[in-house]
């Protein structure tokens, strides 16, 4: 009999101990971080909407290497456009031109490049990186 | 065998607080050293009046410690039109700006990368999702008169 009380005062304990975790603990914060995140998310999406799509931003070659990692697989039709001194490199379906040059031997990470985006409507057409 | 269970219940619930706790504090502290490195070499370049490469190269080594980004530059001129005449990108590097009549530099960073906490807002300790999906990634964004 014994046994049986004292199980059922730990179950009790157990019991309420969930309770206060669950209404002092887990809701307050659940609505904290949902708070958080709306307020961060609002913040990021001011700035993304103060910088147009297609305004020219200033990234290191490494971003031309992600970007065609990216997009250029089969099937794709975004045109990633590499324009060094008179030079121009396209890549479409695959990590390499049509003349077999990869793109990790085209971009230089250590030099800056003017990225800009091309539209038709909503759709991605092209992708230009222009070396500084 | 009672412990085991004790264990099991607890375990995921304080590496879920202990996660977010870290995750959520690097990504207040990194948002927060980002802004600052943003807002400290756009009043260096405002107060010269030049946007120098090698000011945009330092501030370029300080932002490359949390991954990768680009960078939005625009200098503004306002001549009592309606549209204010605006330069962008490499455009307003290495010229300038005071001498030839610019009132205010805008320099913007985005990185690519989604924060981890992104998907710790998403989901609660137990995995309930959330009915929003969090995109969250570190940015900075100062404006400047050029003096």
């Amino acid at each position: 009999m014994d046994s049986f009380w004292s199980k059922l005062l730990i179950l009790g304990i157990v019991a309420a101990i969930g309770v206060f975790f669950i209404g002092n603990v887990y809701a307050p914060q659940r609505s904290a971080q949902e708070a958080m995140a709306d307020s961060t998310q609002q913040s990021v999406n001011a700035v993304k909407m103060g910088v147009e799509d297609t305004a020219p931003m200033i990234v290191k070659g490494d971003a031309i290497i992600s970007t065609v990692n990216q997009y250029c697989t089969s099937g794709n039709t975004v045109d990633i456009i590499v324009k060094k001194s008179s030079n121009t490199y396209t890549f479409t379906n695959s990590t390499s031109t049509s003349s077999n040059q990869s793109v990790t031997t085209i971009a230089d990470i250590s030099k800056h490049y003017v990225r800009t985006i091309e539209k038709a409507g909503t759709q991605i057409v092209s992708i230009t990186f222009v070396e500084q | 065998m009672q412990n085991f269970w004790a264990v099991l219940v607890v375990l995921p619930i304080f590496t879920w607080y202990s996660m977010f706790t870290v995750l959520d504090r690097n990504y207040n502290l990194a948002q927060q050293d980002v802004e600052n490195i943003v807002y400290r070499y756009t009043q260096i370049a405002a107060k010269k009046g030049v946007l120098y490469q090698s000011v945009l190269e330092e501030m370029e080594k300080q932002l490359s410690k949390y991954g990768e980004y680009e960078i939005y530059i625009s200098a503004e001129k306002f001549l009592g039109n309606d549209e204010p005449t605006v330069i962008e990108g490499w455009d307003a590097v290495d010229v300038g700006l005071r001498a030839e009549g610019y009132d205010l530099l805008n320099v913007t960073v985005q990185y690519n990368k989604h924060h981890p906490v992104s998907i710790l807002y998403e989901y609660s300790v137990f995995g309930a999702q959330n009915s929003k999906s969090y995109n969250l990634t570190l940015f900075g964004k100062a404006s400047s008169y050029i003096r």
